[in-house]
């Protein structure tokens, strides 16, 4: 469009100042090829010095610029100003966390989630390095390479009801990282990590809403992970009962 | 100098609306709405069960009520929200099995298709049983 | 102020600092590691990293094979002894990666794959398709989450080493998510903050790339080596800096100019496309100065041919190109070709330190792009730079454990809170309070210009003076810059302003170190010497602090095996 200004409406949360959250309208010049974060970077060095936000990578890899978007998480480096419709345009911090300051929520939560999964190889025996590497073929990688290429942006987070309503809620990100592990052909740890993840608040809470995949800018499907843990679970349940003297 | 303020997280209210924020969770809500529509189902028959077992007359009163006007919209609703529950059932269940069966992601059609295919005959084969009328049974005065 | 105490501090969150912290903790469970970052390890910028690690997988190849390739990449200027060491150890720190679950891509019977690379003669350089900064980032980062020995303090950004007696004793950090300074005291630091990209204009680099650690350590007393070899990577997104990997021209890609010519034919005729990365882009930079670019609506740039490999390949193997060109530039590189221009990248100088990651100051060891051993000289071979971090990672964590095993334990009136409370003097009533009419903005831009015009990929003396007068002129303004945010909690305009500290210090030496160095050599290029000149500049620079202001002093080079030579691909 023949846009030459953008108005951008912030919310703001200073404690110092007051209790409530803010809304704060700026308006910036506008040129095509901007991204959201160029806009927040534009008011902060040229506006409003003390908008704080998190970012690094801008090319939606180090999974820090999560914002609610217009509503929608999404990647602040990632949504190009020209494709988003509303005036102004709407950024709130990401849904579902905390707010710490402006735009920078507590993901200390999540955190503590991906730790609860025991996302490391675990072994019975270590394999010696003089061995070389284990043998993966292609399609033993492909097994698991879509959930490891979560970027921790915790848009699923924020687009989970589930997890909005319960913060208990083992969440989308930290489920797919243990399927990740689990169809890893390296790994053993089945029977630590499934009793973990296997629980009331762990995948058994997800309810099959599906916008976490919806809005995954990796494109992880995380839905889809916690549907087949739920199979895999069960199944290994299913297996300890009938045959409890087999080994594993 | 140390932050005297202490700091407080700001925890944002959560609208009780959240589901009309957009059409896929909208139709979440929907989905799970079904379940009561399914179970009302059941309540229903168990119903005409029971006014089946009270003779002629309890039934022949069951059918003016099942089929008054209220109810003929209360049944169309129930078609309406099972069939909803059992197509959004059967997009999700290859979702379960994608990468157990198969190396690959399994085909969602296929999977649908085969579900749809075995719901069709179960169906059927009930249809059958509850309608085949039984052999008609010959006196024995010929012999 | 709390005063925590720990044996191994780890400044940075990154592939170096992740490995150095899981060789500490290994070398002893009862030795306590703090990883101290200014952003969660996950978004510590080895994340970006796109194309591969270079180690001796293959019979075909050979230790002296990638000591050679390395050594002549570096323009005869790496430390020999340093690249033996460097190559032998890199191997088993890939295999030690596949068994701590890193997603190697892989060939059909389950080896490890390898492919081509930027002056590599033989294809060694393992791949995670094009995301292994990305892959490995997070393989070390869940690693490290197995021992309980490892405690990690996030979104600390560490403003200040503390030294007492000429031995360091801990960092000062600034807690954001409280917003104090806090003294951590340790009997070992080791630095693992990356490079300095934001010193320039045009950068693969992220926001976080501040050279925190160089400036930290050269303000301890410890001296920073080859400070002018700044390393340009060719295929650069024009606009927005976006590095598009080699491993795009490792799998065929070509590079052709306006009238659609295979150009490096003229430069690198050898090699073509996988030439060394200063000799690139260099010639890439020519073609655009003789008019041979492509316009553009970021100026003129180059195109990065990859069609003719085909929808399969790319989607296997370069699948996050794909996803970039597609969704920062709006084409698809199966159809089309890519604008790519060079842009900033790398740092091959650095904090000084020897194989061990030791720096010469008691406690204080160094490992990453932070560091300068050097195995890179005067350019770094693409894919080095990871087996760097995981070799010298592991290194520097191993010695800074013992080290801190072999010191008694940190008593109670150890001076680091002294320290750390003059720092929190000069941050909190020093900087935080100014309120001065400079723009940090302005400043940081102007900077950003000068280092991109004057010590980019062509420099010359008259625009290195010049480049030396303004940044001095903008430390100057510097002190102007006033903070507007006073708020202490989760200041990200006081971190800036830190970092704007660091940069211009740094850029200072770039520019003085730039101009010492009358010869051309890897990366650094001088209009007015355009030789290399090893009779007089075959050693390091060594850029000292002193009261006046940065000295220079020089190191010969180590050469072990291979006599400098010219260098032709």
């Amino acid at each position: 469009m023949a846009e030459k200004t953008i108005r951008l409406r912030i919310l703001r949360y200073r404690p110092e100042r007051s209790e409530e959250t803010f809304y704060q309208v700026y308006t910036i010049p506008y040129r095509d090829d901007m991204v959201v974060l160029d806009a927040l970077n534009f008011i902060k060095d040229h506006v409003d010095p003390t908008l704080t936000f998190r970012w690094s990578c801008r090319m939606g890899i180090c999974g820090s610029c999560g914002a609610n978007i217009d509503g929608v998480p999404r990647l602040t480096c990632a949504v190009f100003l020209r494709s988003l419709r509303r005036r102004p345009v709407t950024i709130d911090p990401l849904a579902n966390f905390p707010i710490l300051k402006d735009l920078v929520v507590d993901i200390d939560d999540f955190m503590e989630k991906l730790v609860s999964v025991k996302p490391y190889i675990i072994r019975e025996k270590e394999r010696p390095l003089e061995r070389g590497e284990f043998r993966q073929t292609p399609e033993d990688v492909e097994m698991f390479r879509q959930q490891s290429l979560c970027i921790n942006c915790m848009l699923c987070y924020s687009a989970c009801p589930v997890y909005g309503h319960d913060d208990q809620f083992l969440g989308p990100a930290a489920s797919a990282l243990a399927f990740r592990y689990l169809k890893d052909s390296r790994d053993q740890g089945a029977d630590e990590r499934v009793p973990a993840i296997s629980t009331k608040h762990g995948i058994w809470q997800c309810t099959l809403v599906g916008e976490c995949s919806v809005v995954c800018p990796k494109h992880v499907d995380p839905a889809g992970a916690i549907q087949q843990l739920k199979a895999l679970a069960a199944a290994k349940t299913m297996k300890a009962m009938l045959l409890p003297l087999a080994s594993r | 100098m140390a932050a005297e303020t202490i700091r407080r997280p700001y925890v944002r209210h959560r609208s009780a609306f959240w589901w009309t924020r957009n059409s896929r969770y909208l139709l979440f809500q929907i989905r799970e709405l079904s379940s009561v529509f399914v179970a009302l189902y059941a309540f229903l028959f168990l119903f005409q069960l029971w006014a089946l077992r009270g003779g002629p007359g309890s039934y022949a009163a069951f059918l003016d009520f099942w089929y008054s006007p209220l109810m003929i919209l209360v049944s169309l609703a129930i078609l309406g929200f099972t069939v909803l529950h059992t197509v959004t059932w059967f997009l999700l269940t290859p979702k379960a099995l994608a990468g157990r069966f198969t190396r690959s992601a399994a085909s969602t059609v296929f999977i649908f298709v085969l579900m749809l295919a075995v719901w069709i005959a179960v169906s059927y084969l009930v249809v059958i049983l509850l309608f085949t009328p039984p052999a008609p049974v010959i006196p024995s005065g010929g012999h | 102020m709390d005063r925590l105490a720990y044996d191994v501090v780890i400044v940075g969150g990154g592939a170096a600092g992740l490995r150095a912290a899981i060789a500490a903790a290994e070398t002893s469970p009862s030795l306590r590691i703090a990883i101290v970052s200014k952003v969660y390890p996950m978004r510590s910028h080895t994340v970006s990293a796109e194309g591969g690690t270079a180690a001796v997988m293959r019979d075909y190849d050979s230790f002296d094979q990638h000591a050679f390739d390395t050594v002549k990449g570096s323009d005869y200027l790496a430390d020999q002894d340093a690249v033996e060491f460097f190559v032998r150890r890199a191997p088993a720190e890939v295999v030690q990666m596949d068994h701590w679950g890193c997603p190697w891509s892989r060939e059909p019977d389950g080896r490890l794959a390898v492919r081509a690379f930027g002056g590599m003669s033989v294809k060694r350089t393992v791949f995670a398709a094009d995301k292994v900064g990305f892959h490995m980032l997070h393989t070390l980062f869940q690693t490290t989450l197995k021992y309980e020995n490892i405690e990690r303090l996030d979104e600390w950004f560490v403003t200040s080493l503390l030294v007492e007696g000429g031995k360091v004793g801990g960092v000062a950090a600034l807690d954001l998510k409280s917003g104090t300074i806090e003294a951590i005291a340790a009997k070992a630091v080791i630095l693992c903050t990356g490079g300095a990209g934001r010193i320039y204009e045009f950068t693969t680099n992220g926001w976080i790339k501040t050279g925190d650690g160089m400036a930290l350590a050269y303000r301890a007393g410890v001296p920073l080596k080859d400070m002018e070899f700044l390393q340009f990577h060719p295929t650069c997104l024009p606009g927005t800096g976006i590095l598009i990997t080699e491993a795009a021209r490792g799998e065929g890609g070509y590079l052709v100019n306006k009238d659609g010519d295979r150009f490096l034919k003229r430069y690198v005729p050898e090699k073509m496309e996988l030439g060394p990365r200063d000799i690139l882009s260099r010639a890439l930079m020519t073609e655009i100065h003789e008019g041979r670019g492509i316009e553009g609506p970021y100026g003129p740039h180059l195109h990065l041919d990859l069609r003719h490999l085909g929808e399969e390949v790319i989607n296997r193997k370069l699948p996050m190109v794909r996803e970039l060109v597609e969704e920062y530039v709006g084409l698809n590189p199966i159809e089309k070709p890519i604008p790519v221009r060079p842009g900033q990248h790398y740092i091959m100088g650095g904090v000084h330190t020897d194989v061990h990651g030791f720096t010469g100051m008691p406690g204080l060891y160094a490992a990453g792009e932070v560091a300068c051993v050097s195995i890179n000289g005067a350019n770094r071979l693409g894919s080095n730079s990871l087996s760097e971090c995981l070799v010298f990672g592991a290194e520097a964590g191993r010695f800074a454990a013992s080290y801190a095993m072999s010191l008694p334990p940190i008593s109670a009136s150890n001076p680091v809170t002294t320290l750390a409370k003059v720092e929190e003097k000069r941050i909190f009533d020093g900087l935080l309070k100014r309120e001065g009419g400079e723009s940090l903005a302005a400043v940081r831009y102007e900077m950003q210009q000068t280092a991109e015009t004057h010590i980019g990929i062509y420099r010359s003396g008259t625009g290195l003076e010049k480049a030396m007068n303004v940044i001095r002129d903008l430390r100057k303004r510097f002190e102007l810059v006033g903070v507007r945010d006073k708020d202490p909690f989760f200041n990200t305009e006081l971190t800036s302003t830190l970092e704007l500290d660091f940069m211009l210090e740094l850029a200072e030496i770039i520019a003085l170190s730039a101009l010492a160095r009358k010869e051309s050599r890897g990366a650094h290029y001088r209009t007015d010497f355009p030789k290399r000149d090893d009779a007089n500049f075959l050693h390091h620079s060594m850029a000292v602090r002193t009261a006046t202001g940065p000295t220079l002093e020089t190191r010969p080079a180590t050469i072990t095996k291979w006599q400098p030579a010219a260098r032709a691909y």
